[in-house]
């Protein structure tokens, strides 16, 4: 069993969580994400954040619209669909009922 | 310092180093790799381009004076290389290939949007050489049709020359999302209806077991309305007989030998290992449980079908013939159903395979072929023909022979064969060394087979001819008939060499039989009819030559205007094959006559002749050398022979 792979394995399954969860309280673009994302530290690489935004774009989870920068190219703002939403809410309620049973369990076995 | 370059990039003016530069170009190529199987790769690409050049413009805000290596490096490794991506993220797949570092481009614009693609051939998602699929990947259109396409051009002739030559110079590369397993063929154990063949070669290439079958069975359903439409030739329309003909013949007799050898070859899928191994699955515990588990499955299922079906039997029995029918029909419709809704994929997969398989059993055939031949032709000599003993001296030459033919011939044979049941196989050889071994003993056989060469042209070094002269009488009406006299030709042991010109040899086994004799016309120096006979033969040294010509026998005779020649000259065996020929110079005094007749078609004149001592080239007789016709009077003027004023 390799520690770095189920760490891995962890992070990913929450990663859409997470990116879906940012958008959603506010419009984003990626360097937004990932700037939220080091602010909690939350390790991600930004290569993974580009190819998941993507297919949730296609996914239609998300929709976007281009925003001039006075700095740099235009920047792509994420926010949520409707679907988008409803995935979300499914999401968070999974999530909770995880965390609740890992909270109860870790801690039962201290 | 290094070198600044200002690049145009993402629409911003960036000062960077050449090196960084160059650092930046590869990271975008390695990622458009990464990302090849990816939907929305450029999209992709192009929101990373954005986030590098943001990045870019803050570290200039900052005041660095341009991007230097260091600044790539920490900005590679924060959105990560393609190795860090995929560790990440295990759904998508990474290019085993070191990322290529293209030199054309200059750095000026950087552009990457416009990089080319490249042609390779896929070599995990291939069913011949990975060309279709590499091409198919290139031109971005669905690979069943890019298979469709090759195997019309195999057809119409060069698609084979295109396809080999691609295969030959294109690079291999993996191009499959999923890293498949690779795989093995076996015999489908379970799905079997004769040997499991068909399943096997089904769960190989992915297709389902029906295409399998039906292309196995094609030839016997042509075969079947050949029969019926050449059946119906009374209605006058025998058009498609031939083609079904054919298929059932030639296609047919291809696919039973490769269903026969396939199944001889092949072994069987037992052990759950080895039928996840048949189907390309990766083999782990899971996938091991997951099939065993399906086994159970249907075994339970089949006891039950077994339970139902023999319940049923007895009824069933009665009306065979008739739900056998329909069942079929049923079947039919239901599969016409299926390969419509998968045309793409289904047909194509089955043209695909069709083509490999074909090719494959055309060429197993060959080398099968060759084998047989080969064993053929070595068992004949094995077994005593004369041959041998008729050309060969001694005991060398015959181990020279037999050196030559095995390691000349039977040694690629072989090797073409171990090939082709490997490449049916699908495995890997293991060992380099009988390589090795077998382009050495070829390469013995080389020698071997040029020393044999140079020894038996030893025995025809030099020439010699011998003239006998016979005088003939004069025939009362000064015409000479020249005939063949006919010979009982069952003395002769007749084998696959019975037609000329090779000699043959006598029932008795002594003596040697031979045609190469021809008649030539020439004006007599005086006035009478004389035969020249002039025996000819090759020897090592001009003494032999001089013997073995003396030792030919040849009989003709006259009877009143009558000459009879003999079909054959005779020599004993021992002579062996020297070459040995005859010439008859017929001379005629001027003014006289004479006529041929058809018998002297059964001489057989072959120009024979040496060239520089290295073996030997037969010449064909041409009408130039007999430019008489039969039962024509000739008469011998001052200047040659012409035809008789009253024959004409």
């Amino acid at each position: 069993m390799n520690i770095d792979n189920t760490q891995s394995q962890m992070r990913k399954g929450i990663l859409e969580f997470c990116i879906l969860s940012i958008i959603k309280r506010s419009e984003s673009y990626p360097s937004d994400i990932i700037e939220k994302m080091r602010e909690a530290n939350f390790q991600i690489l930004e290569g993974t954040l580009y190819p998941l935004l993507t297919r949730l774009k296609n996914a239609e989870m998300l929709s976007y619209r281009w925003v001039e920068s006075n700095s740099g190219p235009p920047r792509k703002y994420f926010s949520l669909t409707e679907k988008g939403e409803l995935f979300y809410a499914e999401l968070k309620s999974t999530w909770e009922e995880l965390a609740n049973a890992v909270e109860q369990l870790t801690s039962s076995s201290n | 310092m290094n070198k600044v370059i200002n690049i145009n990039f993402q629409g911003s003016i960036i000062p960077i180093e050449e090196t960084a530069s160059e650092l930046l170009r590869n990271y975008i190529n390695s990622l458009r790799q990464y990302f090849a199987k990816e939907e929305g790769r450029d999209e992709i690409i192009s929101d990373i381009e954005s986030r590098i050049v943001e990045l870019f413009l803050q570290r200039l805000k900052k005041g660095n004076a341009c991007i230097a290596d260091a600044d790539m490096n920490e900005i590679m490794t924060s959105i990560g290389h393609p190795e860090d991506l995929q560790a990440a993220e295990s759904e998508a797949t990474i290019e085993e290939e070191t990322f290529r570092n293209d030199q054309n481009d200059t750095t000026e614009n950087q552009n990457s949007a416009e990089e080319g693609k490249r042609l390779y051939r896929s070599i995990n998602n291939q069913v011949w050489g990975g060309v279709a699929a590499g091409l198919a990947d290139y031109f971005g259109i669905d690979i069943s049709i890019m298979r469709v396409i090759f195997v019309f051009c195999l057809f119409a002739g060069f698609g084979f020359i295109v396809y080999i030559v691609l295969w030959a110079v294109l690079p291999e590369k993996y191009t499959d999302i999923q890293n498949r397993q690779k795989r093995k063929l076996f015999r489908d154990a379970e799905h079997k209806k004769l040997g499991g063949v068909a399943g096997g070669l089904s769960a190989y290439f992915e297709v389902e077991v029906w295409i399998v079958r039906l292309i196995l069975l094609s030839p016997i359903i042509f075969g079947v309305i050949g029969s019926i439409s050449s059946n119906s030739w009374l209605l006058g329309f025998d058009v498609f007989g031939d083609f079904f003909d054919f298929a059932y013949g030639g296609f047919g007799g291809t696919l039973f030998i490769v269903y026969v050898v396939l199944w001889a070859v092949l072994p069987e899928a037992n052990t759950a290992a080895e039928k996840l191994q048949m189907r390309g699955e990766k083999i782990d515990l899971e996938s091991i449980k997951k099939a065993v588990n399906e086994d159970l499955q249907n075994l339970k299922s089949r006891a039950e079908k077994w339970g139902k079906e023999t319940e049923s039997k007895l009824s069933e029995k009665a009306k065979m013939m008739q739900s056998d029918f329909v069942a079929s029909t049923q079947n039919f419709t239901r599969e016409s159903n299926t390969v419509a809704r998968r045309s793409g994929t289904g047909i194509g997969q089955a043209i695909g395979v069709l083509a490999k398989v074909f090719v494959l059993g055309i060429l197993g055939i060959i080398a099968f072929s060759l084998l047989m031949g080969f064993t053929a032709v070595s068992t004949w000599l094995l077994t005593g023909h004369q041959i041998i003993d008729f050309v060969l001296i001694d005991e060398t030459e015959k181990s020279l022979l037999w050196t030559t033919l095995i390691l000349f011939i039977g040694v690629p044979i072989i090797g073409l064969l171990m090939w082709l049941v490997r490449v049916v196989r699908g495995v890997q050889s293991r060992n380099k060394y009988v390589g090795y071994l077998f382009s050495f003993l070829h390469v013995l056989g080389w020698i071997s087979l040029i020393v044999f060469v140079s020894y038996v042209a030893r025995h025809f070094k030099s020439k010699t001819r011998e003239a006998e002269i016979t005088n003939l009488i004069t025939p009362s009406n000064k015409t000479l008939f020249v005939t063949v006299d006919p010979f009982e030709d069952e003395d002769l042991i007749e084998d696959w060499r019975s037609g000329n010109p090779w000699p043959k040899m006598n029932k008795t086994e002594d003596s040697i039989y031979s045609s190469n004799i021809r008649v030539k016309v020439v004006k007599s120096r005086d006035s009478f009819y004389h035969v020249r006979a002039i025996k000819m033969a090759h020897g090592g040294r001009l003494s032999d030559a001089t013997q073995l010509a003396k030792s030919i026998q040849y009989q003709f005779y006259q009877k009143d205007s009558v000459l009879h020649l003999s079909k054959y000259f005779v020599h004993h065996k021992k002579d062996k094959f020297h070459l040995q020929q005859i010439t008859l110079v017929l001379e005629v005094p001027v003014s006289f006559k004479i006529k041929f007749e058809k018998s002297l078609e059964a001489l057989n004149w072959q120009g024979i002749r040496i060239q520089n001592g290295r073996g030997f080239e037969i010449i064909e007789e041409d009408s130039e050398q007999f430019p008489w016709s039969y039962y024509i009077t000739y008469v011998m003027k001052d200047d040659g022979l012409i035809v008789s004023p009253k024959d004409k």
